[in-house]
């Protein structure tokens, strides 16, 4: 900062004018050496402009394209499925493959379910681990630490959060399973809240990572108004520091949210695969992924085309979280 | 509580007194002298302008009135502060900022904010709860204070960002004196400005001289013969002259001053 305003004020002309005559100087033979090769560079530029712009429009279609067909493919393969039953797979209640049932709802429940509370589990972490990392601890071997070790987080397997779900968190749920023996919940330790446990920990890296680098970017210069007026850290921290990044944490959470959506071998390992609506969130269930996952495989050709409908489902359900959760990025962003 | 505000600067007595001494202040930057020993007087209902070239120290000094160097890790601190006899580099930068307010160079409102919840800031940040016509009276007097309030009375429930950058600067001005600050510290607060709108703001600081010690950093000579009742020629962390207007830009003792002011270096 003091740096900037240094050179501006040398640019204003109150250098000493010897200093600014060299300096003139230099200017004018850069300048010069510009002209000399600027045809050739402008025409080097075009074309390159047009290479690049043509790369862009290329991979924006490319990729629009790909969705779609991914979309039109997935419509086309769960098409004997969607003849069949038409759209109840989006009501049903009922998910019986060996009678023809394919009631879809449970499994959505199950899935917005589990990555709605894995969500809200992850929050708080999320937020003091980007905190740490974006305000208090910004360089220095503490930095280090946290960061290497969210990296490492995120770089882990699905199957080992699977395995260490089920080591860990499913003897725990059963404990507090069996102090609930008397509302009929059966402490088989894989339930919702397990796999939203799981789910948490898996999250936790994508939305701190961003919500760290939003909190980096809040101006010094506001940080030091809030101070200014007599705020102590956390004051700076809840009225301005959060305020000012909260569109930015708000899209870390998006994001972790549609990661938590597809999640498959790790919640499949632990949700119980039960095909019913969660009576709560310590009863078993299933999600859209991990019943695709167990399923897939024994299928007969029209329990596959309705497993291939929930796929287009979830497919769905993250196209619209990430277009609601960008529209609300864009309504709500400051500047 | 915005009534005792009120009267507070309102009331003050019209001989001026000192209210801020600087003692033997020493900043330093890792072991880097960067302000060296330096002693000034701020008085009320006075304009004192600190001049000087750039590094030489001048934001230094006034963020530490403002205690702001705590916020800078590799500063160190010596010498005392006093503000009405009282070290405030023993006390509480919370308390102390909340009498010791500061304007920044960049106009700074707080963009997530609206015009009036701008001017409340301060007493969001301290927590202190106020009733809707407290928050209103309070947000209409630092408004009027600030000239501001004939052109956003309409729109107070708007973001301040959406203002001029000489609205944006008085809005940062209306912040600070809400909190009904007995000293005003402004770095530069004009240099981001149009000179029309320069001269708004310097009329405003004359007006605000009237019920509080104003202390600026300036690099424009003539804002500084324009509105200063005393002027302090800082040069490589050293206070060179601390006088009157008077005597710093028509008959200074140090020869230094007098080649800054006439532009031999700078
Ligand atoms: N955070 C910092 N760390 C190290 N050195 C610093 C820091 N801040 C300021 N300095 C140094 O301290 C000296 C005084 O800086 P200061 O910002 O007070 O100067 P100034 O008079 O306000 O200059 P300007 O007119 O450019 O604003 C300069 O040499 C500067 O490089
Ligand atoms: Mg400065």
């Amino acid at each position: 900062m003091n740096n900037y305003s240094n050179k501006e004020k040398v640019k204003g002309g109150r250098a000493k004018p010897g200093f600014s005559a060299q300096k003139k100087e230099v200017g004018n033979r850069e300048a010069y050496q510009a002209l000399d090769f600027s045809a050739d560079k402008k025409n080097l530029r075009k074309v390159g402009n047009s290479i690049f712009s043509g790369a862009v429009g290329f991979s924006v279609l490319f990729i629009s394209v790909l969705i779609l067909l991914m979309l039109f493919s997935l419509f086309m393969t769960s098409f004997p499925a969607i003849k069949a039953s038409g759209f109840s797979i989006l009501t049903g209640m009922e998910w019986h493959p060996e009678s023809g049932k394919f009631g879809g709802w449970p499994f959505i429940v199950g899935t917005l379910m589990t990555s709605a509370l894995a969500l809200l589990i992850s929050l708080p972490f999320s937020l003091a681990i980007s905190l740490a990392l974006g305000e208090y601890y910004k360089t220095g071997i503490i930095s280090t630490i946290i960061s290497s070790s969210i990296q490492l987080l995120a770089g882990i397997p699905s199957i080992i959060y699977g395995t260490w779900g089920l080591f860990v968190i499913v003897p725990i749920v059963q404990k507090i399973q069996m102090g609930m023996a008397d509302k009929g919940i059966i402490p088989f330790g894989l339930s919702i809240i397990t796999a939203s446990v799981v789910l948490a920990i898996m999250i936790i890296p994508y939305s701190a990572s961003l919500a760290r680098d939003v909190i980096l970017q809040v101006p010094q210069d506001l940080k030091e108004a809030g101070y200014s007026l007599g705020g102590t850290r956390f004051a700076v921290i809840r009225r301005v520091i959060l305020p000012y990044s909260m569109t930015g944490i708000f899209a870390g959470e998006v994001l972790a949210f549609g990661r938590a959506l597809g999640e498959t071998m790790a919640v499949a390992m632990v949700v119980g695969n039960l095909r019913k609506v969660p009576a709560n969130i310590f009863s078993p269930g299933a999600t859209i992924a991990s019943v695709i996952a167990s399923e897939y495989n024994e299928a007969s050709p029209l329990h596959a085309a309705a497993l291939t409908e929930l796929g287009l489902i979830l497919f769905l359900i993250t196209i619209i979280f990430s277009f609601a959760g960008r529209y609300i990025i864009n309504k709500r962003s400051i500047k | 509580m915005e009534n005792q505000l009120l009267n507070d600067t309102e009331n003050k007595t019209a001989d001026s007194r000192a209210v801020v001494k600087i003692e033997n202040l020493k900043v330093f930057y890792d072991n880097v002298e960067a302000v060296k020993g330096v002693n000034m007087v701020f008085e009320d209902k006075k304009v004192h302008s600190i001049i000087g070239p750039s590094g030489c120290g001048k934001s230094t000094v006034l963020r530490s009135l403002n205690l702001l160097h705590s916020l800078t890790p590799n500063a160190r601190i010596e010498g005392s502060i006093k503000l009405d006899d009282e070290n405030i580099l023993d006390q509480d930068p919370m308390t102390i900022r909340r009498r010791i307010g500061m304007v920044f160079q960049r106009p700074n409102p707080f963009p997530h904010m609206s015009i009036a919840d701008n001017v409340l800031a301060g007493y969001k940040m301290n927590n202190i709860q106020l009733s809707k016509t407290e928050s209103y009276d309070i947000v209409e007097y630092a408004l009027k204070k600030a000239a501001l309030w004939k052109e956003v009375k309409g729109k107070l429930n708007k973001r301040g960002t959406f203002l001029s950058g000489g609205q944006q600067q008085r809005l940062c001005i209306a912040r600070a004196i809400a909190m009904g600050p007995e000293v005003l510290l402004l770095d530069e607060p004009t240099s981001a400005l149009d000179p029309i709108t320069t001269v708004n703001i310097e009329e405003l600081i004359m007006e605000l001289r009237e019920s509080m010690s104003i202390v600026i950093v300036t690099h424009n000579m003539q804002q500084a013969a324009r509105i200063s009742d005393k002027v302090a020629f800082m040069y490589l962390g050293e206070l060179i002259e601390y006088d009157t207007a008077d005597v710093i830009f028509s008959n200074p003792t140090d020869k230094r001053t007098d080649e800054y002011i006439n532009g031999v270096f700078g």
